[in-house]
């Protein structure tokens, strides 16, 4: 039965079935998108232990009420048998592939056309395939936990690590889900709709005193209440007090329930944010992610504690308003909520063609910020060249189109306002003037007309408060759906579910790679079929040139990623089943990039082992021969690092990284470029403490200079991400084989600058 | 161990091919044969240099080596220069392997405010929905006249030339650039 890769729809299954094709023996399903001429086309690709089946025509998916309903336009159908193919690949172009199948008798026929977006499919279909054919069962166990189709809409979720489909989501789920956060406070939350009706109701009534009863009731003879203008002076003041007292409650049990909700929200995301893998990162910027923990949490916030309890306070308010006027005097109120409606009408007209100007200002902002960015982080190369000018020339650019987008903005809102407020001016004579009407002829009493007059001021607020509150809506929205995207998000690398016993003293590192494959993107293997050993207790040099995938070897030893295809065994122990901490504990990396925490040298250095004494802070400084730097800093070890610290060069941030290295005592020491930033001098007593370190201890090292690993226990040569060999370093000098070749450069390029270089 | 000397410190060079002395003839792989200057190469690929600039101009031809490596043979400056027959043969080359849908009018613009934006367009592949994740970063301007767009399943399509558009669709579009 079909798991992968693509599903097939229940009107592609029947024109299978109707080709005698048995569903339930079919292994794997890729769909191509295009023709042979690249034309929009759907051709369905699987095959069963017998035959390549191709089905092509077009798919319609039609909605259904709440469902989708599926059909199928046949077009086309061919199958070939497994004996006559060889093998099948995906041919890369530059934004489309083909699938190819090799046949037989030497042939290359072109099976499907797709764009390059889903060759990660293709591949892994491709592999399977040549599995299956071999009469081996393919591994599907890294596709299990990817979430690859939407149940409801049956698309494919953009991200297989993350259950979220843009296709059919509703808006509104984002907004519930956000409520239910609040469900731990569902009392506060009663009460803070009473009170929120309560004040607002009072605050309704309380022009009622000072205009229909006043006039009609206090100050015309025969009134009810003739003469008492202390009572009218005592009752609008209390209900006043009492709304506004209404009013700063909620204020403050919202202000103390949001921030827990937010709290918790901001916790949960920075916690999430750990537990992802590191190709997480490595797909988002920095900046980005920082963004969303800190800004996306104060437009939630801002949500919740203004735009929420206005929004529930102008409803009602509205409501009473509407209910209040008709009470009046429906002939006057259904006027004047007329001329509202028009008044607004015009405003939302006008404000549809000004939210395209305020995307352009959002648009010519963001270009002008990021010249600025570009300009004053490249601010040494702009003057070593000495192209001030020209980047003042391109600021400016971007800068008029500020302008101009600035301008647009102010012109229309000069334009529209004047106009808007004329037709204000107009309508609203016409109603006082039946208002006087109605009051001369006897239809209604001039404090109904003063009440009546006071509630159309009233009515704008909520009115044009529900106009713009969309944009509120969208920000809080758009903030909370970025943080959830982080929260729904699955590591890629996860912790085992079973995991092995490790024994008392942790891993002792005996490392052993099994055919080994890894690909960061599919089809383009950086290591290919590796098998290696690294014995514990020795040490081994892994050597090769720029990108023949030696930082990848050190990443899957330390389970940044998991292998694509193959097995890494640690004390015979396979790596997804030792617990992360474990591994964690047992091997210490340090590696090309180095990066200083906000905080003191000696709380860097213990970073991996915060109950480390200051003893051993020093003995490891030492060890890294960091110790000498850091005693002439004028703060020595409580000298402040990272943002907002001193600057240290980059031979100094190493060697404290290798102190923070040295300090977790790890079996396994990753050496990755460690000393590639150092002065020769310094590198010769970072190898003797590294020599010091060697008892007991399993260490691998990555270097350029051949020379840091000569006294390697083992040398591995890696070149385009298969071993090519590996002995000592006597021995591969003796073989004269790719080290052999390296080394010579080296020696060569040492010598013609005046340095030789023994040995060899 | 001149020869040595000569890998270490030689500088590779930008190495104009003669149009009139090139000679690609189709292989059944999709890749090409050429022929220069009494060397023949298999497996040859040719890359644009500068694809949205000046796509006729600066095509690098280059071949795999026993190492699996691409080894550029050198660049046709303007594939105009080379022999009618020839022209056609890198042309279509060219075409297929650059071949890339072209968003030729843009029907409506759906932001569904969670960080997704659909675009209901009419390609030259045919109409298609197409979902672009964060639009930002994957509406790209190139060269202030065309825009290159990434969907959410990292496909990409182009719009050559934004103000040879109809009216209705540059308004459209004019939100996102």
């Amino acid at each position: 039965m079909i798991r992968y890769f693509d599903r097939l729809t229940d009107a592609v299954a029947i024109a299978f079935a109707d080709r005698a094709v048995d569903i339930d023996k079919l292994r794997y399903c890729v769909k191509a998108d295009m023709d042979s001429e690249g034309c929009y086309y759907d051709v369905y690709i699987t095959f069963d232990d017998e035959k390549l089946y191709i089905l092509s025509g077009y798919d319609r998916l039609v909605r259904n009420k709440k469902t989708f309903d599926t059909q199928f336009d046949f077009k086309d159908y061919c199958e070939y048998d497994f004996c006559d193919i060889e093998r099948l690949f995906v041919d890369r172009y530059q934004y489309t592939c083909r699938l190819i199948a090799k046949m037989t008798d030497g042939r290359e026929l072109p099976i499907g056309r797709f764009s390059s977006g889903f060759s990660e499919k293709f591949e892994q279909f491709c592999r399977r395939f040549d599995c299956i054919k071999r009469g081996e069962e393919p591994d599907d166990s890294a596709l299990e936990d990817r979430h690859l189709y939407c149940p409801k809409c049956q698309r494919k979720y953009p991200d297989p690590n993350r259950r979220f489909c843009p296709y059919c989501t509703k808006r509104s789920w984002i907004f519930k889900r956000l409520l239910g956060m609040f469900k731990d406070y569902k009392w506060q939350m009663a009460i803070i709709l009473v009170m929120i009706g309560l004040s607002v109701a009072l605050g309704l009534v309380s022009p009622y005193f000072g205009t229909k009863l006043l006039y009609d009731d206090v100050l015309t003879e025969g009134g009810s209440l003739y003469g008492q203008i202390l009572l009218v002076i005592i009752a609008m003041g209390g209900f006043s007090l009492i709304s506004t007292i209404f009013s700063i409650a909620y204020g403050i049990v919202i202000s103390c329930i949001a921030p827990n909700v937010i709290h918790k929200l901001r916790t949960d995301i920075f916690t999430a944010m750990q537990r992802l893998s590191l190709s997480f990162f490595t797909n988002k910027q920095t900046g980005s992610l920082m963004g969303r923990v800190d800004r996306d949490s104060s437009d939630v916030y801002f949500f919740f504690t203004d735009i929420m309890p206005q929004c529930i306070a102008n409803l009602i308010k509205i409501f009473g308003l509407v209910v209040l006027m008709l009470m009046v005097n429906p002939l006057v109120s259904v006027c004047m909520l007329a001329v509202a409606v028009i008044v607004l009408m015009c405003e939302v007209i006008w404000l549809r063609g000004q939210r395209r100007n305020w995307r352009s200002r959002d648009i010519a902002r963001r270009g002008v910020n990021s010249v600025l960015t570009d300009a004053l982080n490249g601010h040494r190369v702009v003057k070593a060249f000495a192209r001030e000018r020209q980047e003042m020339t391109r600021f400016s650019g971007r800068n008029e189109q500020l302008y101009t987008a600035d301008y647009n903005l102010g012109r229309r809102s000069a334009m529209f306002f004047p106009v808007q407020q004329g037709i204000y001016a107009i309508f609203n004579g016409l109603i006082y003037s039946l208002g006087v009407y109605l009051v001369l002829t006897g239809q209604l009493q001039f404090g109904g007309l003063t009440l009546l007059i006071s509630y159309f001021g009233v009515v704008w607020d909520p009115m044009f408060f529900f106009m713009y509150m969309g944009n509120d809506w969208t920000r809080c929205t758009d903030a909370a759906g970025r943080m959830f995207e982080i929260l729904d998000s699955e590591p890629t690398v996860k912790p085992p579910e079973h995991p092995a016993v490790i024994p008392e003293g942790g891993l002792k590192g005996d490392i052993e790679f099994k055919n080994v494959t890894f690909e960061y993107e599919a089809g383009r293997p950086v290591l290919k079929n590796m098998s290696f050993k690294a014995d514990a207790g020795k040490f081994t040099g892994i050597v090769g040139k720029t990108g023949a995938g030696k930082s990848t070897m050190i990443n899957l030893i330390s389970r940044m990623y998991d292998v694509t295809s193959g097995e890494i065994l640690i004390d015979g122990i396979p790596i997804k089943k030792i617990p992360f901490s474990a591994l964690r504990e047992s091997i210490g990396v340090v590696s090309q990039e180095t990066y200083l925490f906000m905080g003191t040298i000696a709380d860097n250095i213990r970073y991996a082992r915060p109950d480390a004494s200051m003893d051993e802070v020093i003995q490891a400084a030492k060890n890294a021969n960091a110790h000498d730097f850091i005693m002439n800093l004028p703060d020595g070890y409580d000298t402040i690092t990272g943002s907002g610290g001193i600057s240290l060069s980059g031979g100094e941030r190493q060697r404290i990284s290798i102190a923070r290295a040295l300090i977790q005592k790890p079996n396994i020491l990753i050496l990755d470029e460690a000393t590639a930033a150092m002065d020769t001098a310094t590198e010769r007593k970072i190898q003797s403490a590294i020599d010091n370190l060697k008892q007991g201890r399993t260490i691998i090292a990555i270097a350029h200079r051949l020379s840091t690993l000569r006294d390697a226990d083992m040398l591995t040569v890696i070149e385009n991400g298969e071993l090519k060999e590996s002995g000592t370093h006597d021995e591969l000098i003796r073989q004269k084989g790719a080290y052999f070749e390296l080394y010579k450069l080296q020696s060569m390029s040492l010598k013609s600058i005046g340095i030789g270089e023994d040995g060899g | 161990m001149i020869k040595n000397t000569q890998t270490v410190y030689e500088v590779d060079t930008l190495r104009l091919l003669s149009p009139e002395k090139v000679d690609f003839i189709p292989e059944d792989s999709g890749l090409l044969t050429l022929k220069y200057e009494g060397e023949e190469y298999n497996r040859v690929t040719l890359t644009r240099l500068v694809p949205f600039d000046s796509s006729d101009e600066y095509i690098s031809a280059a071949y795999k080596n026993d190492r699996d490596e691409w080894k550029e043979i050198g660049v046709i400056k303007d594939i105009n220069a080379l022999p009618e027959q020839q022209k056609k043969v890198v042309v279509d080359f060219l075409d297929f392997k650059y071949y890339i849908p072209v968003i030729t009018k843009i029907k409506k613009i759906t932001d569904n405010r969670m960080g997704y934006l659909f675009l209901d367009a009419v390609t030259t592949a045919g109409e298609k929905r197409i979902a672009v994740n964060d639009w930002w970063h994957n509406f790209r301007m190139i060269q202030n006249k065309m825009i290159s767009v990434t969907d959410a399943d990292g496909n990409r399509y182009l719009i050559p030339e934004i103000s040879k558009m109809d009216k209705a669709s540059i308004k459209k579009l004019q939100l996102f650039i």
